[in-house]
């Protein structure tokens, strides 16, 4: 979980950096200039930051940029540089198929619960309301999961 | 599974988004929002599989010398070896069990690496029977977001025999006994429990061996003979009061005692006779184990002898006035009417003082107070000093009226006191007294009575004797 710069996974930082590119250019078509300096930005961050933080980061740089009636295309246009470099990031290379299938099906999962709430339920908060529990059932799921996995009985 | 600092950075970096794309109502945030909790899903996910993939794929041994001495050092070997690469940091961790000093050993196999081993050096300052099983391994994802711990069940076993002095003399007035001790054979004919055959009297066999019912149904004289059987059972007294201490260390009385008292034990194991054991300390008894078979008794046994140490306390007591010297003192004074004697006849007169003095004493009253069991043959084992004579007298003549035989194991003092050559002649004249003790035992029917120290040691003193005659006889 390290920046371009100190990584020692070279594909990943080389499919994260041109994720990063296609953000700049993303950035161009939707804002123009300041989606250049966002794009920018972002690049830099990718340099020296891992990147689920350039992704979080491409939000709030991005966000402002965009119409607030802004259209579902242009959301998921905007979103497809970072979803590409979270799915980069997520791939292990020594077994690319089954962590890039997790990986994706993790996105989508959340992704389509995402867009759901933004379409069906009016306020965000409503939205935001229901992802952050879904998201800490899972997290605890998986923890039991684990736990009996190696037949530990004194975790909770 | 636990998760680190980073892992709750990334949640923050999450709910932020969240938060800040319903304050801004930016629908772009909260699917950054999404995205986030997405990833540390499946990066939880890729953890959870390789953290069950551990048990099958890790493979760790551990080698070390399985018996020392203690104080020794030994090496510890770790060696982890996973069957194929896990995208986790897998580090194995041996911790020294309580009986050892060392540190820890740890073996890291990161994301890349399938095999490495490591060593460290272990004391063991402890004599007994320990295990190494407290084998962890801690699993880590790459990204440093999750952590698992489990136990290994791996372990390897370490006896730790004590530091025992080399020369032990053990044997009656200088002479080492060539024999086991306490051995009887289990198959020899003999006057033990178990009906053998009925044969024709010959001349010289016992009167009691007759068997008189099949003597009147034969209209012959028979005999039954019996066959030895192993239901014997053997109480071990071990004395560690504070006399026992006497000596340098490595070579103190209890070293030696403690020695012959583990040959004892191995010696009753492999007879498979019923084994109890009394350990009697300044305070009175300070461990008592039932008796019981090999299983249940002689690891418990072996185990505390290897970690007894003399206890600390008032060692010195009076002497008391033995029975027959009291009845012929109160004779006496019968016939005295003076001062003196009005004055000291009650003193003589009262029989349960006596006893009721060497209540007192730990040894005595551990023998007393123990259950001699209802084996068909009951063997009493003391070992112990000569540093109190008259209880030790008492113990014996007791326990040889609850058991089949008594042995005694005696570390002369004599042989213990620290001193160069000019005290050989004072030690000399101490291990006459203490031999004069020893055969005072011995003579006791059922009782034997032997001496148990440095060989070297008794060799001088004895040299001492030798001299003393031969200038005599010039």
């Amino acid at each position: 979980m390290r920046g371009a710069l100190r990584t020692d996974d070279g594909v990943t930082a080389a499919l994260t950096g041109l994720a990063t590119l296609g953000a700049v250019a993303v950035g161009f078509l939707v804002a123009g200039a300041p989606g250049i300096l966002a794009g920018a930005a972002l690049v830099v961050a990718w340099l020296l930051a891992p990147p689920v933080v350039v992704v979080a980061l491409g939000q709030v740089l991005f966000a402002p940029l965009l119409p607030a009636d802004a259209s579902l295309t242009t959301i998921a246009l905007v979103e497809a540089p970072l979803v590409a470099m979270l799915l980069a990031d997520l791939t292990d290379w020594r077994a690319p198929i089954g962590t890039l299938a997790g990986g994706v099906v993790a996105l989508a999962a959340f992704a389509g619960l995402a867009v759901a709430g933004i379409v069906w339920l009016d306020p965000l908060w409503q939205t935001a309301a229901l992802l952050v529990p879904v998201a800490a059932v899972v997290a605890y799921g998986l923890h039991r999961y684990t736990v009996v996995t190696v037949e530990i009985t004194d975790e909770f | 599974m636990e998760v680190t600092r980073r892992y709750w950075t990334v949640v923050v970096v999450g709910l932020f988004l969240a938060c800040w794309g319903v304050v801004v109502a930016q629908p772009l945030a909260l699917l950054g929002a999404a995205g986030v909790a997405a990833w540390l899903t499946a990066r939880q996910f890729q953890f959870a599989r390789a953290v069950g993939r551990v048990p099958a794929t890790l493979d760790v041994s551990l080698t070390t010398a399985p018996r020392l001495m203690a104080e020794e050092s030994t090496q510890l070997s770790l060696d982890a070896e996973l069957d194929r690469a896990l995208p986790v940091t897998v580090a194995v961790t041996v911790t020294p069990p309580p009986g050892a000093r060392g540190e820890s050993v740890t073996v890291t196999l990161d994301s890349e690496e399938r095999a490495d081993v490591d060593h460290t050096s272990l004391t063991w300052p402890v004599a007994g029977s320990f295990r190494l099983d407290d084998v962890t391994a801690q699993i880590t994802d790459d990204d440093g977001l999750f952590c698992q711990t489990a136990d290994l069940d791996v372990g390897v076993d370490v006896a730790v025999d004590p530091r025992a002095p080399r020369d032990v003399h053990v044997g009656e007035g200088g002479d080492r006994i060539a024999a086991g001790f306490g051995e009887h054979e289990a198959g020899r004919p003999g006057g033990d429990v178990e009906p053998a055959e009925v044969r024709e009297y010959v001349p010289g066999d016992a009167v009691r061996q007759i068997d008189w019912k099949s003597t009147a149904r034969l209209n012959q004289p028979h005999v039954r003979e019996f066959e030895g059987n192993t239901d014997r059972e053997t109480l071990l007294f071990f004395d560690h009061r504070a006399t026992t201490a006497d000596g340098r260390p490595g070579t103190r009385k209890i070293d030696y005692a403690r020695q012959l008292a583990v040959a004892l034990v191995d010696q009753v194991g492999r007879s498979d006779d019923k084994l109890g054991y009394c350990a009697v300390g300044d305070g009175g008894i300070t461990a008592l184990i039932d008796p019981g078979t090999r299983a249940d008794t002689w690891r418990p046994v072996r185990n505390h002898l290897f970690g007894v140490e003399p206890t600390r306390g008032a060692s010195t007591a009076s002497e008391p006035v033995r029975p027959t010297v009291a009845r012929a003192a109160s004779a006496h004074l019968d016939s005295d009417d003076s001062a003196f004697g009005r004055t000291l006849a009650p003193y003589f007169t009262e029989r349960d003082v006596y006893r009721r003095r060497f209540d007192s004493r730990p040894l005595y009253r551990a023998v007393r107070n123990a259950e001699f069991g209802a084996a068909t043959a009951v063997w009493t084992v003391i070992v112990t000093d000569d540093a109190d004579r008259a209880a030790l007298r008492e113990a014996v003549t007791y326990a040889r009226g609850e058991s089949d035989q008594v042995t005694v194991f005696l570390t002369p003092t004599a042989l213990f006191a620290d001193g160069d050559v000019d005290d050989l002649d004072a030690a000399y004249d101490r291990y006459s007294e203490f031999e004069a003790f020893r055969r005072e035992l011995a003579n006791l029917e059922h009782v034997s009575a032997y001496e148990v120290g440095p060989a070297d040691k008794l060799a001088a003193v004895l040299s001492v004797g030798r001299d003393r005659r031969r200038r005599a006889r010039a």
